[in-house]
């Protein structure tokens, strides 16, 4: 064949690492962009397509400072929508390899592990999605430790680790056991009937939040998390021994989770939870774990609405 | 002090392993009792409640009390006990967290009754047998304790000073305690007696899991030759070490079995079974979603897993019964 | 139509499928399959009166099944000829029918399906295209969501002799919707569904848009899409006329459409490119613009045809460039989409193009073929020999143009034949000849190049179309190249017999070039398939033999590749130069009693022994440096 490049560009770098192979196909439909809620929820800047085309265009720099970069979180959806079969996050995940080694680093603010508190069991390192954690042995007052530690520019930020890591020993603001705690409340202040935690992800349209929002707080009170995988049913139970009446986890449907697996996670979770309280013969209705898709418009009223009522029955039966 | 200190040992709801580890203590209980005075130790010697009835207020120094709180004898000793004693200590599981016997909790008496008297293996001819509270007889009437429709701990009906963990306590640290206790050193009042601030993945020194390892079935320990290098997680074992307490030596992992949380929570969890429930629930893994339901159905008892020694104490119990 | 119908030349046959084509050019024996109506062509009058009485509905695929039709009906009211039809698929057989026929007792539940042989000089297929069915893509909610619709169902809906009679309404309320949008490319360019560009929706979607914003100036129209292809006379003025009446284009592909449950309105979730904003936008109705499809039966009938389809589906044409309304079986010609998406224009210029080749062979007396067809020695044929045929004669032709019937020899149709040659290579009786490219006359090119010094000489068996092209451009273009290089031309590198290579080896050739076409150029359509899996396995064998690598050289060479062919000849020349002679003689000589064993039935194919005879006057006049005989 007489076509090979002759000279090593961005883009052959990026074509070489697996998963990079076919970026050149990209039409720059813009499908990637709008199935991705990052730019949406959290930066108008992130634009996969765009940041293909800097790949194209040799703009390297420009490329590994894009909040693309750094932001993806490999969840796949932009892989499923691309018509030229484009593995996207793959592309971007090289980019990011390449940035790695190239000197620079994440922006986002990754989980770190509270030495003192560490037992070195490994959990962590089990859960993570992205396999950011890792454990390693350092001497502590003469003696041989095992701790984790994490490569924060694989962290995404999900809290799988934080809820189940049992002694509260990796976290990071904005997902600690203490500001969760925090806003379950206690028999004096008040509880609402329903405490819903829900996902960061599963409701695409700004619609469904304002009609989450739109319940009053005495009935509903909502728990914002990163990613269902951050469930720890510990909360749970605390929340219905408050007096909170029932509890409901939102989060996304099998296959379309941010943070890849989170939802697994909590399926497994929620579904143990779901067999304690059947073998303590209390009423499992209580608690309900439900996975919303991207075309799910307006379901969260359903499902909110179907636990109230489900609550109510309940307590008529008690 | 020139006065021995005055020792109580008494049992509630408890299988006597508690007091089996005291006398595990050997020729040193020859020392305690040249040191102490025990003054009620009814599994070991023949003292009757009245002695303890007769006595003043706190006369008592120290208590240790073992055994969960089943029935209202074993409550109004817990009352009685507490009141003639100026340390109360829950000593083991049992009266620690309810214990094995909590596991009652997950049923009512008359399935319980059932089980013990109509349906259980050795039942040849179930006449439908009930405990009778009260039994007349030619000389006069017998009156049973009340069955509680509940397990509880000690700690929940009467203030306790200490809780030393254990199913049972280890007698290392039995001995420790001892010295402490005769020595008058005991730590601040609330303190936890004979175990670790750290949990047993701390002291465990055997191979972890690699980064990113994954659970697809789980075995319990007798279906599967456990390999006695490894974590009993990477090798489908139900181990509760990571939310528990440590302190114990970890004799089940020395004899290549898996912790069964016997020591209790460890510093910063707040409901045992859960938190389990929460990071073995999270590591499991297939490539499947629709298979998740089949690995969790390998885990045969959750409550029983999890809650094994604590199930009283949790959440769901008080949530329960309150 | 009513004008074809009345044609008195034009023979009209709905309802008729074609069963079988038998023949070759301009003596096809077509079987036509006229599917039983249960109506009377020559007593219905086309009342309708049947339809009326009718108590069975069922949906009309000609209305995208978006209004009913009777058991009995005619697929439009403009059905040329307009008689009826009863669908027994539907029909409950209460002849209420009958009944309303009355005096002219048009239906019969007896007829029954008609064979019908006709001799047919040529054939021309117009069979269009189908529609993609977007319910497989989830995304788009086609199926599910009331109001999303695809563009075939647009066209009825807007269509004044259609369901609605023209007044476009939401499926979900009947409502008039005022805000619609389309979008572009649904399964077409997408690797996933079809990865082809339909070619003329987005005309159609500007159409559309044109269409209903004239009807109703109030209308918001939005049209999303990749790119806009307007490439023909007056279409890109049409772009700007859309908008300059106010019809949005986004530049955005939607990857998702959600509903809203109450108002089954729908939002598209896009990204606007030229804004590099996601945006979400209400819509009253959907569009879709779905790919267009190669017909569902188009693989059935490309047996029943004989003719290959292209990546894709579609039938393929004799040459992309040269001649698109041909198919490589003389005498069927293409019109329309059935051989590429394509507009009315192209549509029509093709079915013009496609008669005029058609009415060629109808007012000839005669037709030209290849001179170098091949031709069968049935007494050599296995069927003769053995008792059997192994037809790998009929394997080889890309054009059917070999037949064996029964116990009997096989047989080419000298019309359908267009000379490749492959069957002759291919039969391992030799009992097949090609007229001037026989084995002797090829023996007898190879003897006298190889007479003189063979050790030396690089032999290169090239395809008339391609690779022999390339040599010559080589030469045109002065591209330097060893001057060891002796050239054999045959038709087509399936020609290229083992028995040749096996031979050239035998005689002492240096090196061995196997050439020919590209695969997707050959003129012959797959014979260079068959070739390359010959050369291959050559080269296996001889590697085993242990010949140096590089004296025996398969490559596929265009006539464009000029430079390709000057680049391997130098260096097959380069593996001879590395070779010290005595290593090359004592190679060629250790390699002569295999290739003598695997050329034991060569000297038995008639013309061989006098060509070798040729051969070696030849030799021997060289070595005495005298005249041949």
């Amino acid at each position: 064949m007489s076509h090979l490049p002759t000279t090593i560009t961005f883009a052959s770098e990026v074509k070489a690492i697996p998963g990079g192979e076919h970026l050149e196909l990209c039409y720059s439909c813009g499908t990637c962009v709008s199935k991705c809620l990052i730019q949406q929820k959290v930066d108008p800047a992130y634009n996969p397509r765009r940041l293909l085309r800097m790949v194209m265009m040799d703009l390297k720099t420009d490329a590994y400072l894009d909040p693309t970069t750094w932001l993806c979180s490999e969840c796949d959806l932009c892989y499923e929508a691309c018509p030229q079969e484009i593995h996207i996050s793959q592309v971007i995940t090289a980019v990011k390899h390449l940035a790695v080694e190239a000197g620079f680093t994440s922006p986002l603010i990754a989980v770190s592990v509270d030495e003192d508190l560490c037992s070195g069991c490994g959990i962590c390192a089990m859960v993570c999605p992205y396999e950011a954690p890792s454990l390693f042995e350092k001497e502590v007052n003469g003696e041989v430790d095992r701790l984790s530690q994490v490569d924060q520019n694989k962290c995404m930020g999900c809290g799988t680790c934080v809820g189940a890591c049992p002694l509260s020993a990796i976290g990071r603001e904005g997902v600690t056991n203490t500001e969760i705690e925090a806003q379950i409340p206690t028999p004096e202040s008040k509880p609402p009937t329903l405490i819903t935690f829900i996902c960061d992800w599963s409701l695409r349209a700004e619609d469904d939040l304002k009609i989450l929002e739109s319940y009053p707080p005495d009935q509903v009170n909502i728990v914002h998390i990163p990613c269902t995988g951050r469930i720890d049913p510990q909360h749970a139970l605390m929340a219905l021994d408050s007096g909170v009446r029932g509890v409901l986890v939102c989060g996304c449907k099998p296959g379309e989770c941010h943070y890849k697996r989170g939802n697994y996670a909590a399926t497994c979770k929620m579904g143990l939870l779901d067999s304690l309280l059947g073998q303590m013969n209390l009423p499992e209705k209580q608690i309900q774990f439900v996975q919303i898709g991207t075309q799910d418009r307006g379901r969260i009223r359903h499902e909110v609405d179907g636990m109230l009522s489900a609550l109510f029955d309940i307590k008529e039966a008690v | 002090m020139t006065a021995k200190p005055k020792l109580a040992f008494y049992w509630a709801a408890s299988c006597g392993g508690c007091e089996i580890t005291i006398t595990e203590l050997g020729m040193r209980l020859v020392d305690v009792s040249e040191q102490a005075d025990i003054v009620f130790w009814p599994a070991a010697m023949d003292f009757k409640y009245d002695d303890v009835r007769q006595m003043a207020d706190e006369e008592i120094d120290v208590c240790f009390f073992n055994g969960a709180i089943r029935n209202s004898e074993n409550e109004e000793m817990a009352h009685l006990l507490r009141q003639k004693s100026k340390t109360m200590i829950a000593f083991g599981s049992c009266a620690h967290m309810g214990g094995i016997p909590g596991l009652a909790n997950m049923y009512d008496i008359e399935s319980l009754c059932q089980r013990v008297f109509d349906t259980s293996p050795s039942i040849d001819d179930s006449r439908g047998t009930r405990p009778q509270k009260t039994t007349t007889m030619p000389e006069g009437d017998i009156d049973l304790p009340t069955l509680f429709d509940h397990v509880k701990y000690l700690g929940e009906i009467v203030n306790i000073d200490y809780f030393m963990p254990g199913c049972p306590p280890v007698v290392d640290q039995v001995w420790i305690v001892f010295q402490a206790v005769l020595n008058g050193n005991l730590p601040a009042r609330g303190s936890v007696l004979g175990a670790d601030g750290r949990s047993v993945c701390d002291v465990c020194s055997r191979d972890k899991a690699e980064t990113g390892f994954r659970i697809n079935e789980f075995k319990r320990p007798h279906e599967v030759e456990l390999d006695p290098i490894t974590c009993f997680l990477t090798q489908g074992v139900i181990c509760c070490g990571p939310a528990t307490r440590a302190g114990c030596g970890t004799p089940c992992l020395e004899g290549n079995m898996p912790c069964r949380g016997c020591y209790g929570p460890a510093e910063g969890v707040q409901d045992q079974g859960a938190k389990l429930a929460s990071a073995i629930g999270a590591m499991i893994d297939t490539e499947d979603p629709d298979k998740l339901q089949t690995i969790l159905n390998t885990i045969v008892d959750p409550a029983g897993s999890f809650y094994r020694f604590g199930l009283a104490h949790s959440i769901m119990s008080r949530m329960k019964y309150e | 139509m009513v004008d074809a119908a009345r044609q008195p030349r034009i023979d009209v046959r709905t309802y008729t499928e074609v069963d079988k084509v038998e023949g070759f050019v301009g003596n096809f024996k077509v079987t036509l399959r006229e599917k039983a109506k249960h109506v009377l062509a020559d007593r219905c009058n086309g009342c309708g009166d049947c339809a009326k009485v009718c108590p069975i509905e069922v949906p009309n695929y000609f209305e995208i099944n978006l209004a009913p039709r009777k058991a009995a009906y005619v697929p439009m009211s403009q059905s040329v000829p307009l008689i009826y039809n009863i669908d027994l698929d539907a029909c409950i057989h209460c002849y209420k029918c009958v009944e309303a026929c009355g005096p002219l007792e048009a239906i019969d539940f007896s007829q029954e399906d008609q064979l019908v042989r006709e001799n047919i000089g040529a054939i021309v297929v117009a069979t269009g295209f189908g529609h993609f069915d977007p319910s497989v893509m989830a995304e788009y909610g086609y199926g599910r969501f009331p109001n999303v619709i695809t563009s075939m169902e647009m066209e009825r809906l807007n269509n004044s002799a259609g369901p609605t009679s023209g007044n476009l309404i939401r499926p979900s309320d009947r409502k008039n919707p005022l805000k619609l949008a389309f979008i572009n490319c649904v399964g077409s360019r997408d690797k996933r569904y079809i990865p082809s560009c339909s070619n003329f929706c987005c005309m159609y979607s500007i159409k559309n848009a044109v269409l209903l914003k004239q009807m109703n100036p109030a209308m918001d129209i939005t049209i999303y899409y990749m790119d806009i292809r307007t490439p023909s006379k007056g279409y890109e003025e049409f772009y700007d006329r859309a908008r300059e009446m106010g019809i949005h284009f986004i530049h955005g592909r939607p990857s998702l459409i959600t509903e809203d449950e109450t108002t089954h309105n729908l939002f598209i979730h896009s990204e606007d490119i030229s804004l590099g904003r996601v945006i979400e936008n209400e819509y009253d109705m959907i569009m879709l613009n779905q790919a267009a499809i190669p017909q569902p039966d188009q693989n059935h009938m490309s047996s029943v045809l004989n003719v290959a389809q292209s990546p894709g589906g579609w039938y393929m044409e004799y040459h992309p460039k040269l001649r698109p309304m041909d198919s490589p079986t003389d005498g069927i010609f293409f019109a329309g989409a059935c051989q590429g998406p394509k507009d009315i224009p192209s549509s029509v210029a093709q079915g013009s193009a496609a008669a005029a080749r058609a009415s060629r062979i109808l007012h000839s007396t005669r037709w030209e073929i290849e001179p170098t067809i091949a031709v069968v020695w049935p007494e050599r044929c296995s069927a003769e020999t053995r008792g059997r045929a192994c037809g790998l004669c009929v394997k080889a032709c890309p054009y059917g143009a070999v037949v064996i019937e029964g116990d009997k020899a096989a047989e080419i149709i000298t019309a359908k034949c267009h000379g490749c040659g492959g069957c002759v290579a291919e039969c391992p009786e030799d009992a097949i000849t090609q007229l001037h490219y026989t084995d002797a006359q090829i023996l007898a090119q190879m003897r006298a190049l190889l007479a003189d010094k063979p050790e030396e000489k690089i032999l290169a068996f090239r395809c008339h179309w391609c690779s022999y092209g390339g040599a010559d451009l080589a030469g045109t273009s002065h591209f330097e190249y060893t001057a060891n290089e002796r050239g054999i031309k045959v038709m087509c590198s399936a020609r290229m017999d083992s028995d040749f290579i096996y031979e050239a080896y035998r005689l002492g050739a240096g090196g061995v070039l196997y050439s020919g076409c590209h695969p997707q150029d050959c003129h012959y359509i797959t014979g260079q398939l068959i070739g390359a899996k010959r050369a291959d396995r050559l080269k296996k064998i001889f590697d085993r033999m242990g010949m140096t690598d590089g004296r025996f050289r398969v490559e596929w060479i265009s006539a464009a590749e000029g430079d390709k062919y000057a680049r391997v000849l130098n260096e097959m020349q380069t593996v001879l130069d590395n070779m010290p002679p005595e290593a090359l003689k004592e190679e060629i000589e250790k390699l002569q009693p295999d290739m003598e064993k695997r050329l034991k039935r060569f000297p038995g194919v008639p013309g061989v022994p006098e060509a070798m005879a040729y051969g070696d006057t030849l030799v021997r006049a060289i070595k005495e440096q005298k005249e041949p005989a």
